[in-house]
């Protein structure tokens, strides 16, 4: 056990972790679900069923498109009843597919295949992408793409992603609680798929330490090193973890397989563990539902595309007529418009705050405290990018190395004149993106 | 039912720039409360005087500018009580009022007010007085109390024995040195001949410098209370603790070589980390956010110009008054030091490793 962390910056809010010891529970089926067909980064999916087609609950709706796409499938039985446009947070809507829930249709029932570790590694693979897994962190990557990219690279480090440092985020946490030895035997399947990893290491934050101690026991026989890494935001982002559990640097423009790390999180391991082993798409996630607003806390397996204010009103309702809720953490989450919005395979926690309680600051000219520069993880001056970005130069924006800027939050957070230096930077990529 | 809509993130830290400017009024406390106890209510006025004008100056510029004016952010109100601590007790109203106005006006508004400004907006306050009204910036009158008993020598008195003799003895009725331009006077007249000397002669005055029962400015007498409200900021991580130190560190260094090589010429380090407004200058006027950098090297190479400056200044300059004009070299080479010190993107050194080695390996 060595308490790590990562090189530059780092906050420390308050984590908030008020719903860590609600054992997990599942989530009564919806009536409806509303899936997107743009759940992952890349091309987003082809949806192949027609208004009026029967569906299973895990059947294939949406096929991948082209090398960076993942499937989608149905997380209900029932029939579709319209293909519509759909809004998600990842911004401009995307074509979805509405399922109704209905009693003719019976559910599929997934078992384990005990000798799935007789499985050869492209049949492991083939299972990983068929079953449209994303990396379920929150930046959906499709997870095949990546673990080819590291067979190709020759990795060596296998890093598993248990930090969850985002305040009031608690299902990775009950993950490893309650699903231990899924995730080992996720390791297995990894490290057969990628034979040339010597290393693995599974990094969690040492306000877990149940979760520390609960991965201990497996970790000698299975030739894994637990680390329990010193509290600091924005430890759970990849290159972070990678720096504070390896010591190594991804170099700008470059990706973690490119030095030798894989880095995967412990929703996606659970999630692989499920594909390869049982045959189970990915169809649903464990969702952390907290915040003051909110009158049960709760940690809920919910199929994708449930609409939130179902599981609002499963939780007791809002208990405030003004609410900022968030899809993800109130760092990097995006706050929802309405409660009529569906949940997707990067949407770890629906977060609930009574925006009554919350101070409404006053924005004051930067008195360059130099706090954001000092915070920053990626080491950026994000006063200078958000001047930039402000004058609108192209040419300055990449010089400061725009890009690196993974929009944390950490300066906003930080800031002593509240200037929304993320929302600035986003601006500035936006310019690039023109 | 509303729903907020903001850009994540949705969590802020508590501290803003009133509570930056809050604590740094309240560090100076116990140093305002002693001077008013050293000169009377007189300094009362003055503080006053300063605070009030220096906020409706920034209204009055503000309202020209036709900008709304943000005053509650305090660092107005601490600019007045600032460049009230500069000046010597003796200070007219009306002077206060001016060097106020050059402050809010000409060294904060028109750079574009509060974050904009290059230099420390009191010093420059206080730097034109100095320029504008040289014979009363220099005249330092006696202590009306001395709240603490007089610990060891008078400085005051002391002058008129080991200083130029009886002609300045009718000066001394009204006006008595400051331990620095004491000290200068002394050596002037090679008493001391060595280092030992020199520093049993120092050492006479050193607790009373380090409480501060000494001639001086109105507010940087007393190294104590001024170091316990430097503490206070440091603890609260209102300043980098890197500029007072690597102030004190420059200082000491460069002013020991100098005792080394010439005694009886300078006054040691001790003596002149407690006088002359060193405490005063680096805890609280050198530290501004503002007008210093704070990246992690940048703040180091601030510290040591100004720090360097200072020492320099006192050995080889002919006033005692240096540590107003090295802070302002300090935030005058401030933006040079920011661009030069830019950090590194994670990965950025790395990227450029790779750059070259494929570059090789396409030469090959």
């Amino acid at each position: 056990m060595n308490l790590g962390k990562f090189r530059f910056g780092g906050i420390h809010p308050h984590d908030h972790k008020e719903a860590a010891e609600i054992v997990s529970s599942v989530f009564p089926k919806p009536k409806t679900v509303l899936l997107a067909s743009a759940q992952h980064a890349g091309a987003p999916a082809k949806i192949i069923k027609q208004k009026g087609d029967e569906v299973k609950k895990g059947e294939l709706i949406a096929e991948p498109q082209g090398y960076v796409s993942a499937a989608i499938h149905a997380s209900i039985s029932g029939k579709v009843t319209s293909i519509e446009t759909v809004p998600i947070p990842l911004g401009r809507g995307s074509l979805g597919c509405l399922i109704q829930e209905s009693e003719n249709v019976s559910d599929t029932e997934y078992k384990l295949n005990p000798s799935f570790m007789s499985l050869s590694a492209e049949e492991m693979l083939a299972k990983i992408a068929n079953a449209g897994i994303v990396g379920m962190g929150g930046a959906m990557f499709p997870t095949s793409v990546k673990i080819s990219g590291s067979i190709k690279s020759n990795c060596d480090i296998l890093l598993i992603n248990g930090v969850e440092c985002e305040p009031y985020i608690t299902s990775d946490y009950r993950l490893m609680l309650e699903h231990t030895e899924e995730i080992y035997h996720a390791i297995e399947i990894i490290r057969h798929i990628v034979p040339s990893i010597k290393k693995t290491v599974i990094g969690i934050e040492n306000n877990k330490p149940k979760a520390v101690e609960k991965m201990i026991p497996l970790s000698k026989e299975n030739n894994v090193e637990v680390l329990s890494l010193k509290l600091q935001y924005p430890q759970g982002a990849e290159k972070m973890l990678i720096d504070a559990a390896t010591q190594r640097v991804v170099p700008i423009g470059k990706f973690p397989p490119d030095i030798g790390v894989l880095v995967i999180n412990v929703a996606t391991m659970k999630a692989i563990y499920d594909a390869v082993a049982m045959d189970k798409p990915l169809i649903e996630r464990l969702i952390t539902i907290t915040g003051d607003a909110i009158k049960e806390k709760n940690n809920l397996w919910i199929p994708f595309g449930t609409t939130i204010s179902e599981i609002v009103d499963y939780c007791g309702g809002l208990l405030s007529d003004n609410v900022l809720a968030m899809a993800g953490g109130p760092m990097m989450g995006f706050a929802l418009p309405s409660l009529n919005r569906n949940t997707i395979k990067g949407n770890n926690a629906l977060v609930f705050l009574d925006a009554n309680k919350i101070k409404k600051e006053k924005e004051y000219p930067c008195i360059s405290c130099e706090r954001c520069s000092n915070v920053c993880p990626v080491r950026l001056v994000p006063t200078e990018i958000a001047h930039a970005a402000k004058a609108g130069d192209k040419e300055l924006v990449t010089k400061y190395n725009i890009m690196s800027c993974f929009e944390c939050g950490a300066c906003s957070y930080i800031c002593s004149s509240k200037i929304p230096l993320v929302q600035l930077i986003r601006i500035g990529k936006d310019l690039l993106r023109r | 039912m509303r729903f907020n809509l903001e850009s994540s993130p949705h969590f802020k830290a508590s501290d803003n720039v009133p509570k930056i400017m809050g604590r740094v009024i309240i560090a100076l406390i116990p140093a305002i409360v002693y001077s008013i106890l050293l000169y009377g209510i007189s300094v009362l006025v003055l503080y006053i005087t300063g605070i009030v004008s220096c906020v409706v100056f920034e209204i009055l510029a503000k309202t020209l500018r036709k900008r709304p004016h943000h005053v509650e952010d305090l660092s107005a109100v601490l600019t007045g009580i600032l460049l009230v601590m500069t000046v010597p007790a003796s200070t007219p109203v009306h002077m206060i009022i001016i060097g106020s106005g050059v402050a809010i006006i000409f060294a904060k508004e028109v750079f574009g007010g509060l974050g904009y400004n290059v230099f420390n907006p009191a010093l420059v306050g206080r730097a034109f007085l100095q320029t504008a009204f040289t014979a009363q910036m220099t005249i330092y009158p006696p202590l009306k109390n001395i709240p603490f008993g007089i610990t060891g020598s008078n400085i005051g008195a002391d002058t008129i024995t080991t200083g130029t003799g009886t002609v300045i003895d009718l000066v001394n009725v009204l006006t008595q040195s400051t331990p620095l331009a004491l000290i200068k006077q002394t050596y002037a007249e090679r008493l001391p001949v060595n280092l030992m000397e020199q520093i049993a002669l120092e050492s006479r005055y050193y607790l009373q410098m380090f409480i501060g029962n000494t001639t001086g400015t109105i507010g940087e007498t007393s190294f104590l209370l001024l170091l316990i409200g430097g503490i206070f900021l440091i603890v609260t991580k209102t300043i980098n603790w890197r500029i007072p130190l690597g102030m004190t560190v420059s200082l000491i260094i460069i002013n020991t070589i100098g005792v080394l090589a010439n005694p009886g010429v300078y006054a040691t380090p001790i003596y002149g980390l407690l006088g002359g407004g060193f405490a005063l200058g680096a805890l609280f006027m050198a530290t501004d956010m503002v007008s210093s950098p704070s990246s992690q090297k940048g703040v180091w190479i601030y510290a040591i110009i100004v720090g360097s400056a200072v020492t320099l200044l006192r050995m080889f300059g002919t006033s005692n008054e240096y540590m107003l004009y090295s802070i302002l070299i300090g935030n005058m080479v401030t933006p040079l030091i920011v661009i030069l010190v830019r950090p590194k993107a994670l990965g950025e050194t790395e990227a450029n490793v790779l750059l070259k080695t494929q570059k090789n390996e396409g030469a090959k």
